[in-house]
């Protein structure tokens, strides 16, 4: 980033809500598909269901994505329907852990994760080849590569004929016709030399083609005042610009220097 | 889910460990996520921290904004040094670079919580790059909606200080042992010599029968030596061999002389010990309280502590009061270390010791082969009255400070008052209840002087 500005957008301060602070919450891990599906998933439609079962070995919990969801579509081949989620532990670095909501203005402590759950795909032989058809689409999408050779018959041509010019082609008929009326015409010296002095007391340092645009001169007539109360600058900081003689520069900062003469 | 309205205040707390779970299957739905991300936070901090202490009220959030990463405008934008277009130069330079603005994801959380204790929340990586994770949070009793998670912040303690590296603390850990306020102390030492300490000493030393200070000192390291060593090992020998020495009679001493001069170099660091014990008691006895050498003598009493400390695993006694117990242990330790009870098979064994001899050994043997007579004579005198648990003694070590009950005793057993212990146990307790009153911390039994008696031996 040395060197370039770039314009900063302010960062605003947020207030924070903790009314929903002590709720608890589940945070789960599913497979990424799962999260895709998810996205897809309508605002305040059915996602899926957990479903409980009590065995000797403790309770086990089955988690079904909405077979809607997960036919192909967009693109997407079809995903297992059935997960088992298992119950993960809330140790080490992962036992702090809270859920904030962000939004424009407000950021929302939304609770306290208690129970956290791994969903992961079932091994029943359903399940298994559904899983592993789209692993398998998902290693031939990886795979295709973007570009492909095509063998034609025909030579190709990259431009097209047209019967527009390429100024007709870019700039509008309006800008054309502006730029006709405000031809550039040589006023007299004085009017110019009081132009250079006004752009200069704004600016230090305008490149020759800034002050063109800014007198609206012929650059050749342009360049024979600027020689007379300019200098040019070759080096960096200020590289290819013009700059007052001293003689007749006045910034109000520089109170000692000389004064503007006409 | 940013409306509170919804929220359950009675929320379910759905653990696998409780007993009521969902009989019918739980609907999970899509919550409202429309301009609204979910991001977690995780508190790595070294203790656990209480997350309904730090998200309580008067939280506050936000965003650290480096400004060494923000690009300030290098020249003026009007007036003197500017340059004329200069804004949109940089941002085509910017364009042509690929140079963008911080975003407001980049920058990290600062969370303060109500007692302003501040936390650095950090955005974590890897996390999400190849698992996905899902907020689900129940908003009517069997019905739970879900929500993706966008982000992870780790948040740990702010810390103000800064820390040193390799060169500097090494820096700093040569000058750990250099007094740099020589002065001072050289001044404070006169002035102690001055208070008449050394005269005191010298008073001491008069009361001495025996006195041999490299003796001791030799002695002392010993016992350090020991500590380093295997204690417990070697403690357990001692024990045994006092017991033996106990049950044997004057011929089977004789036969174990014998097994005696096989022993290995341990052995004579084993007859140190046990000589060194002995000198010192017989010291502490024919004083009554001579302040310097009972301060030496504290100090490896100190020693003798944690020796003890570690063979406590040991003793197997079952009793139900601590008191007991701990005084039980300490009549095992008596019967193992200290020799008072039957002086007749400590002189012999000494003597043995001194027959099987190597240099060393005769040297700290010595005060015993000379002054073998008085100590002797002297241990039988305080057997019987059992005088060192004095009301003054007792005194002496609370108006130094709180005291347990533990260190009490250990301190007392120690001292070889001859008492029984039921007897010890009793005179203390009656002693306590006169000088001293108890509180509880960190759940021992401590105590102190009443505020009566704080001056009751201060000028004797």
């Amino acid at each position: 980033m040395s060197g370039i500005y770039v314009d900063q957008p302010e960062i605003k301060q947020k207030t924070v809500s903790t009314e929903c602070a002590q709720n608890s919450l589940w945070l789960v891990k599913v497979p990424k598909y799962v999260a895709e599906r998810l996205q897809k998933c309508e605002v305040g439609s059915k996602f899926g269901a957990i479903q409980t079962q009590r065995t000797p070995a403790g309770p086990e919990f089955t988690f079904e994505v909405e077979p809607k969801l997960c036919e192909p579509c967009n693109g997407l081949p079809a995903c297992p329907s059935s997960h088992t989620m298992k119950l993960g532990t809330l140790a080490g670095v992962n036992r702090n852990l809270a859920v904030y909501s962000d939004t424009q203005d407000v950021i929302n402590i939304e609770g306290v994760v208690k129970t956290k759950f791994d969903v992961m795909q079932r091994s029943d032989p359903k399940s298994s080849l559904s899983y592993m058809k789209l692993k398998r689409f998902e290693a031939e999408k990886k795979m295709d590569p973007g570009r492909k050779i095509v063998i034609t018959n025909k030579s190709h041509n990259n431009f097209k004929p047209s019967n527009v010019s390429r100024e007709q082609m870019y700039t509008t008929k309006a800008e054309r016709e502006e730029k006709l009326r405000n031809k550039r015409t040589r006023l007299d010296a004085d009017a110019v030399e009081s132009m250079i002095l006004r752009a200069f007391k704004k600016h230090q340092y305008i490149s020759q083609k800034h002050l063109v645009a800014i007198t609206g001169q012929p650059e050749a007539y342009l360049k024979g005042f600027l020689h007379k109360m300019c200098v040019y600058n070759q080096k960096t900081p200020h590289k290819n610009t013009w700059e007052l003689k001293p003689e007749y520069r006045y910034y109000e900062s520089d109170n000692a220097g000389p004064s503007e003469e006409t | 889910m940013g409306k509170c309205d919804n929220c359950p205040i009675n929320y379910r707390d759905f653990s696998p460990m409780s007993s009521q779970l969902p009989q019918k299957p739980v609907k999970v739905i899509k919550g409202n996520t429309d301009d609204l991300k979910h991001h977690v936070l995780r508190f790595n901090t070294p203790r656990t921290v209480r997350l309904d202490n730090i998200l309580a009220e008067n939280v506050s959030m936000t965003r650290i904004v480096d400004e060494n990463q923000i690009s300030q405008p290098e020249v003026n934008l009007e007036g003197e040094g500017s340059e004329y277009g200069w804004k949109s130069k940089q941002a085509r330079l910017a364009h042509k670079y690929k140079v963008k603005a911080i975003t407001e994801d980049q920058c990290p959380w600062e969370l303060k919580d109500r007692n302003d204790k501040c936390y650095i929340g950090r955005k974590e990586g890897g996390i999400t790059a190849n698992s996905s994770y899902i907020v689900m949070r129940e908003t009517q009793p069997g019905v739970y909606e879900a929500y993706p998670v966008e982000d992870w912040f780790t948040f740990t303690p702010k810390i103000d200080y800064t820390t040193f590296n390799e060169e500097e603390a090494e820096e700093e850990f040569k000058r750990r042992d250099k007094t740099f306020n020589h002065g001072n102390l050289m001044l404070q030492k006169r002035l102690r010599v001055n208070l008449g300490v050394e005269n005191e000493f010298e008073k001491s030393q008069a009361q001495l029968k025996v006195h041999d200070a490299d003796d001791l000192l030799g002695d002392s390291d010993d016992a350090n030596e020991d500590l380093f060593d295997d204690p417990t090992k070697k403690r357990k020998k001692t024990i045994k061999k006092f017991r033996k020495s106990k049950q044997k009679d004057e011929e089977d001493l004789q036969k174990e002389k014998d097994d005696e001069d096989n022993y290995d170099a341990h052995a004579s660091h084993e007859v140190d010990y046990i000589s060194e014990s002995d000198s010192d008691d017989s010291i502490d006895l024919s004083t009554e309280k001579p302040n310097t050498v009972r301060k030496g003598e504290a100090d490896l009493k100190e020693d003798g502590r944690l020796y003890r400390d570690a063979q406590d695993s040991d003793s197997d006694e079952e009793e139900t009061s601590e008191m007991k117990k701990l005084l039980l242990q300490q009549g095992d330790d008596e019967s193992g270390s200290d020799v008072d009870e039957n002086s007749e098979e400590f002189k012999a064994l000494m003597l043995k010791n001194k027959a099987s001899n190597d240099s060393k050994r005769e040297r700290s043997s010595t005060p015993i082969s000379n002054g073998k007579e008085p100590p002797n004579k002297k241990q039988k005198v305080e057997k019987s009255d059992g005088s060192i648990l004095t009301e003054e003694n007792v005194w002496r070590y609370l108006a130094r400070k709180p005291i347990s009950t533990k260190e009490l005793i250990s301190k007392f057993k120690s001292k070889k008052s001859g008492l029984n212990k039921q007897d010890m146990v009793a005179k203390l307790s009656s002693i306590l209840k006169k000088l001293a009153k108890q509180f509880m911390k960190d759940g021992k039994n401590y105590f102190v002087l009443k505020d009566e008696y704080k001056n009751l031996y201060k000028d004797v």
